[in-house]
């Protein structure tokens, strides 16, 4: 047995080795919020204007080249935590030389991962995205405080998510890009927000037809520093 | 480039595998009747293990999945009433808590695509965080469950010989609940000995009788051989004015779903009352005076039962004699699946 395993070893190394030709491709995810780069890792403190949450699933990321896709990254599943600042940088293994002008991903996760059963990391069910009372991931949280919320104290909470027909929420972006590293994917929450009559609605806490809607936006407001 | 990382991923994977051999751990196989359809469950994705069952059943038992360590699966579902809670038309939990629905019993979960009553759980790995979160049931919240067990002194070294990680995470905790309760199959009722013709084991005549009454009026929702068709429906009960429930709709969003829960499976069903997803009925007497006399008609009620279900006092006597007849003791009183005595 041990034979055995220590030439699966010796294999295993010469196949990492092998996929050595890959180069790493960062990715920075930035939500931008009062026109800066959001960060809520410090302590939280309540204002009028403010946000307390903000966390988004990135997955099923490709690159491509004038429409075509070229690469794909297997396993691709990225939470986004504006409180975890390590969250918002992704290291993506891409060939070396690889050619392209487009990154594209889901916003959220999708619909067979929402029925497979239980994942671990960034899909582990106790990273406060998951639903108990109806199965699914939340796609993307937003929490916080505006003047304009009817809410009492001013709050708004927009969980969005739901994977079943007629009211999936999952959303691909495909954005132009330059082949840099890091690649900048800005999160423009400033106009996301601007954009919901808050006092009109202040809270979605589950999937449906306003949910959809609040997703289709939201997907609306990514955008890559490069692009072309 | 995705062939390389396919030969790294098998190599890993042998690799894995090589070690769980080192680790020790026994395969479990799920055996099950040849008649009955393949399991939906994939079991690729979690395989069973003797030790990962122990430890699945380890957690079903313990109440430190609960806010205040007082509540745990088996308050709920005790395995001499086919793992379901009797006596209580709703369910209590945490603190004396009662709930909104009478809980399902829990057998043969290989074979189900959705779970709780209005289906709001797509997958068995998933079902265990609603009682677990739920504030009526067991009130706790899935992060500080996590903290207990990597604190405790027994779970963090029984997680390392199933799953082979350092850590106990969400995923690894769901499936060794899953692990546990897939074991949990019932399939030697007199019933399966008599299509298994077994030992000469045959129906009654009062059972024949029954049978065919089934299978003339029941069969269609509660399908042979797990005695369920998996599916949502209405069956003509008068919505409680004040739980106000409206089963399915809530899940799909589709008002046609609207008052439709999910089709119960009949086995041991000698041993899981009350009945419905309000526990409304005690006894299958009751139950069975609801399809004859009782069906209320609505947009949605399921169209098998449009005109009732019409049944003599004899009709019922036989037909309560073969649903006896799908009564497993072996199931029932399975020390495999009782309190881990150690």
């Amino acid at each position: 047995m041990k034979c055995i395993k220590d030439f699966v070893i010796i294999l295993a190394i010469s196949a990492v080795h092998f996929c050595s030709l890959a180069q790493e491709l960062k990715v920075f995810i930035n939500p931008v919020f009062n026109s800066q780069s959001l960060d809520l890792s410090a302590e939280f403190e309540v204002k009028e204007h403010c946000i307390k949450t903000f966390k988004c699933y990135l997955t099923s990321f490709e690159l491509l080249k004038d429409n075509r896709i070229v690469w794909t990254e297997e396993n691709s599943n990225h939470l986004i935590d504006a409180s975890l600042p390590e969250s918002k940088l992704l290291n993506l293994n891409v060939p070396k030389d690889l050619q392209y002008n487009q990154i594209s991903f889901l916003v959220g996760v999708d619909s067979l991962t929402s029925v497979s059963g239980a994942f671990g990391g960034d899909l582990d069910p106790t990273k406060g995205m998951y639903w108990a009372w109806n199965s699914g991931y939340v796609n993307l949280k937003l929490e916080g405080f505006h003047p304009n919320s009817s809410s009492p104290n001013n709050e708004f909470e927009f969980h969005l998510g739901g994977y079943l027909p007629p009211f999936q929420t999952v959303q691909r972006v495909c954005l132009f890009c330059a082949m840099n590293s890091p690649l900048e994917i800005n999160i423009d929450l400033d106009t996301f927000i601007k954009s919901i009559d808050l006092e009109a609605i202040s809270k979605i806490m589950s999937p449906g037809e306003k949910a959809k809607e609040m997703s289709i936006i939201a997907a609306k407001y990514f955008s890559c520093k490069y692009e072309k | 480039m995705r062939n390389r990382w396919l030969i790294l991923s098998l190599l890993v994977g042998f690799l894995i595998l090589l070690s769980s051999f080192d680790q020790g751990l026994r395969p479990y196989t799920l055996s099950y009747p040849e008649y009955w359809p393949a399991p939906h469950y994939d079991l690729n994705k979690n395989p069973l293990t003797i030790e990962g069952i122990a430890l699945g059943r380890a957690l079903f038992y313990d109440p430190i999945l609960s806010e205040n360590n007082t509540v745990s699966c088996a308050n709920c579902h005790l395995s001499f009433t086919a793992f379901t809670h009797v006596d209580h038309a709703l369910s209590h939990g945490i603190r004396d808590s009662i709930g909104t629905r009478n809980s399902m019993a829990l057998m043969n979960l290989a074979w189900s695509r959705y779970f709780m009553w209005d289906g709001a759980v797509n997958h068995l790995d998933m079902q265990a965080i609603a009682p677990i979160t739920h504030p009526a049931e067991m009130g706790e919240d899935m992060p500080h469950v996590i903290e207990k067990l990597n604190a405790s002194a027994q779970y963090p070294d029984l997680f390392k010989e199933v799953f082979g990680t350092e850590k106990v995470t969400g995923e690894y905790l769901l499936k060794a609940i899953s692990q546990f309760e897939l074991t949990l199959n019932s399939s030697n009722s007199k019933y399966d000995k008599v299509m298994r013709k077994e030992d000469g084991v045959q129906f009654t005549n009062q059972e024949k009788k029954g049978y065919y009454l089934f299978q003339r009026h029941c069969n269609s929702c509660h399908t042979e051989p797990l005695f369920t068709s998996g599916e949502f429906k209405n069956n003509g009960l008068l919505m409680d004015p004040q739980l106000k429930d409206l089963g399915r709709v809530k899940i799909s969003l589709d008002p046609r779903d609207s008052l439709k829960f999910k089709v119960p499976s009949l086995r041991n069903v000698e041993f899981s009352q009350p009945y419905m997803h309000d526990g409304r009925f005690r006894s299958l007497s009751q139950v069975l005076t609801h399809y004859a006399e009782g069906i209320q008609s609505s947009n949605t009620l399921a169209s098998e039962l449009s005109e009732g279900i019409a049944l003599s006092p004899e009709d019922k006597v036989d037909l309560i004699a073969f649903l006896l007849s799908l009564t497993d003791k072996e199931f029932l009183f399975n020390p495999d699946h009782s309190f881990p005595r150690k």
